[in-house]
């Protein structure tokens, strides 16, 4: 089920209703019902699948009981292994297994040898590297004994499939997550009211922001050879639009909507091009899964506490793995060395964390410097972007050399006004809020109730009008 | 929590508020691209000495020239015709009885003497026509009413095929209500009130706007269509003997809904001195229920342009476009037939 259709317009008040007037005094039943509706809201879009998150959930679970028991190293090694094997085997054959094939293939046939190699025909279950990832922080926090294991099958299959944010995240960290399922959760007018208000910023973004980007977005990047530089370079920026208006969009409705159950999941984006430097726009994007990588991965590999090969390497392998994370393509990959490249500078200068607060937080407009450093770190992420949109590298390198033409400095032949527009709108109204969780969280200011109102009319207005596409959110496919 | 709800109810009847603002500010036909440039148009033009309209989809916008039609009555030394054809592609039944009532309301139709509807049955809205503008601008309660009457008391179709297209009336009602989707392709789109749409006094042949159409996935389309009959010999047969197959069918049914609507149709319009006159099109998939609902329809009222061994040339593969709809010549024939009968009616009374 998507956030942006009717049938979610209809599935959550009726699961709102039933959560808060039916089943609101046990907590037993609150959980269950919300396994119930994740389950349906996963299946809505093919319940076969249904049975992988189940099958994921009981291994996890009896893991998570098994390695309390055991007290032998070798024994919850051994477990934790099986969690493992068994969390990124689904991964790996319904995410990498196609494109290792045939990355083998082409590398033989490189050398003159051909080989023949069958390819699965498979569809890749929507969601899979999200609540894999979020199993595996379960499984990894109680092999290290950072977490009780869950003793409630119900309480831990909800955790696992929580609807918000099962398909796109934010990936939940088990300690974070996990507890809010032990305890009856009541309801809450503020969390609930400002959920709501997160809910209507993250359709604006999506419907209007994501969806109207996407279609020049689209036009630009499989048309471009036909496109002059200056054109090429807009489609780059609707597609760097597109993608954090769907992305973030998609966070934002999760967050809304868990707060109006009573569950409080982190913050996935914090204005991220409003960043000064690429380490701050890392903070900033996607939070969850960079943090997950930081953690589980970068950490155990030693992080930056080593020489300066040492961070060179895990810097390289934390941001090549993440962008092997977003899908099986070599243009992922390159868009992760991409970022690993912008990133090195500053790590081995030691300015990686130079730029630690929010921008221009005690003035309401940035210095020049402040502007300059944006517009640089906002460049090279659009740069990076054209990588991660392509279809393969050899549409990249094309697309990169057809940007820096002559024609860069003609007037482009897409200017979509009303796009640019609702653009305009969505950067102002960020950096109005930028030390906001969201884009409409207006406590605290001094705007007055009715502007307030106004506002709120105006996107649901945006909002509606833009309705109705149907159009996945792109992190699905991840 | 009950703060929470208030809230919330608040915040759904202001928007509602503010929606219902708009349509007060919004002409009625406004979702319909084609329906609403004739519209303007005619609302444009000084002058509007139209007296004779015509109201349907694809299959009224396509084939009836209005020129052809007015030389043809015009000769007759009967009536003085001067048409207007408003037909819109996919304008169905009940969409099409909504933009006729309007218009019967508005001030351009003070000269409308004959007005011609083509009579379909009630459109079961496909999953085709979901979420589109076209679909959703024109929904309120009365044909909602109109509809589910009508479907609820149909025999023919089957219990799955009514479910089915009530949920997708519903979703389009509730879409109208909340203005989902609604102006967004107006805003992006400068060219959305396209004024070629309006062709020659309303007519726009798919073999003239083939011609003359600057999009190319517009362009792909309609070679495609014309391509079709073609590459498959058999469509414009088989599309022959099924409506042969029909009207040799026994069954008896008639959607008696229908009949009470257009028997009411044709008390108001005639309260206002206009001639309203129902059209059974060439080509339709007609059916033998619209075949029985016409025969319960006044001679003076109704025009049965189906019947292949009645207008054989409607049917000839030389003046057909696609399967369903008529090229330049066929169409100019088409006219001059429809004009031929509206002529008898014309003597008759």
């Amino acid at each position: 089920m998507l956030f942006n259709s009717i049938d979610f317009a209809f599935f959550l008040p009726l699961i709102f209703v039933l959560y808060w007037f039916v089943v609101s005094r046990n907590l037993k039943l609150q959980n269950t019902l919300i396994l119930a509706a994740s389950y349906l809201f996963y299946g809505w879009w093919d319940w076969r699948f249904i049975s992988l998150i189940a099958f994921s959930t009981l291994v996890d679970f009896a893991i998570g009981l098994s390695l309390k028991k055991s007290e032998s190293n070798q024994k919850r090694k051994i477990l934790l292994w099986l969690s493992l094997l068994v969390n990124l085997g689904f991964l790996g054959i319904f995410k990498y297994y196609n494109f290792f094939v045939e990355s083998f293939v082409s590398a033989f046939s490189f050398f003159g040898q051909d080989i023949q190699a069958n390819t699965l025909n498979i569809i890749l279950p929507v969601g899979i590297s999200f609540y894999t990832f979020q199993t595996l922080s379960y499984t990894i926090d109680v092999y290290k004994r950072k977490l009780e294991p869950s003793s409630d099958l119900v309480a831990f299959a909800a955790f696992v499939s929580f609807f918000p944010q099962l398909v796109a995240g934010p990936i939940e960290r088990a300690k974070n997550l996990l507890p809010q399922f032990y305890k009856k959760r009541v309801f809450n007018y503020s969390a609930a009211s400002d959920g709501m208000k997160q809910i209507l910023w993250g359709l604006f973004k999506k419907v209007v922001i994501a969806d109207n980007c996407a279609e020049y977005a689209d036009l630009i990047f499989n048309n471009s050879e036909v496109y002059s530089g200056s054109t090429l370079v807009l489609g780059a920026v609707f597609f760097a639009f597109q993608i954090y208006g769907d992305f973030s969009g998609y966070s934002d409705i999760a967050i809304g909507t868990a707060r109006l159950f009573g569950f409080d999941l982190k913050q996935n984006f914090a204005f991220p091009y409003f960043s000064r430097d690429i380490a701050e726009f890392w903070r900033r994007w996607h939070i969850s899964l960079s943090t997950w990588f930081r953690d589980y991965l970068y950490i155990p590999l030693g992080g930056s506490r080593g020489g300066t090969t040492m961070k060179i390497r895990n810097t390289f392998i934390i941001f090549v793995v993440s962008g092997f994370w977003h899908g099986a393509n070599w243009t992922f990959i390159v868009w992760g060395l991409l970022n690993a490249i912008y990133f090195l500078p500053l790590l081995l200068f030691n300015r990686n964390r130079q730029n630690m607060d929010i921008v221009a937080q005690e003035s309401f407009l940035p210095n020049l410097k402040e502007l300059v450093m944006m517009f640089t770190t906002f460049c090279l992420t659009v740069f990076a972007w054209i990588f991660f949109r392509a279809e393969d590298l050899k549409h990249a390198f094309q697309y990169i050399g057809d940007i820096f033409d002559t024609s860069i400095f003609s007037i482009p032949e897409v200017l979509p006004k009303v796009v640019v527009l609702f653009i305009i709108i969505l950067i102002c109204t960020e950096w109005v809020n930028k030390d906001k969780q969201h884009g409409l969280q207006f406590e605290g200011s001094r705007i007055s109730i009715f502007l307030k109102w106004f506002i709120y009319i105006l996107y649901a207005l945006l909002i509606a009008f833009f309705f109705g596409k149907g159009s996945t959110f792109i992190y699905f496919q991840f | 929590m009950k703060r929470f709800l208030l809230k919330v109810l608040f915040s759904v009847a202001l928007y509602l508020a503010v929606s219902f603002t708009i349509s007060i500010f919004t002409p009625y036909h406004w979702g319909n691209p084609w329906f609403s440039t004739k519209i303007k148009y005619l609302e444009e033009i000084n002058e509007n000495n139209y007296n004779v309209f015509f109201f349907g989809s694809s299959l009224v916008y396509r084939q009836i020239n209005s020129r052809v039609f007015d030389d043809y009555i015009n000769n007759s030394n009967q009536i003085v015709s001067n048409s207007f054809n408003l037909g819109a592609p996919a304008t169905y039944t009940p969409q099409s009885y909504y933009l006729l009532r309007n218009f019967l309301n508005s001030e351009i139709s003070n000269n409308l003497e004959y007005c011609f509807v083509e009579l379909r049955e009630i459109d079961l809205l496909g999953d085709y026509f979901l979420h589109q503008e076209r679909s959703t601008y024109w929904q309120n309660f009365d044909d909602l009413k109109f509809v589910f009457k009508s479907l609820n008391s149909n025999i023919r179709l089957g219990m799955l095929t009514k479910i089915h297209s009530y949920r997708n009336y519903l979703i389009s009602y509730f879409e109208n209500t909340f203005r989902l989707g609604h102006f967004g392709k107006q805003m992006l789109n400068s060219d959305y009130y396209n004024k070629k749409y309006i062709g020659e006094n309303g007519f726009l042949p798919l073999e003239t706007h083939l011609q003359i159409t600057d999009d190319i996935s517009i362009k792909e389309r309609l070679i495609q269509r014309q391509n079709s009959i073609l590459e498959d010999s058999e469509l414009i047969p088989t599309r022959i003997s099924q409506i042969k197959n029909e009207l040799n069918s026994k069954r008896n049914y008639y959607d008696e809904i229908h009949l009470e609507a257009i028997r009411s149709m044709l008390k108001d319009s005639e309260q206002k001195g206009i001639h309203l006159i129902f059209v059974v099109s060439p080509r339709n998939n007609i059916t033998m229920e619209l075949i029985n609902l016409s025969d319960k329809i006044p001679r003076e009222h109704l025009i049965d342009m189906s019947n292949p061994d009645k207008y054989p040339s409607l049917y000839e593969f030389e003046n057909s476009f696609d399967v369903a709809h008529l090229n330049n010549k066929g169409s100019e024939i088409y006219s001059k037939l429809l004009a031929r009968e509206f002529e008898t009616i014309l003597a008759n009374n």
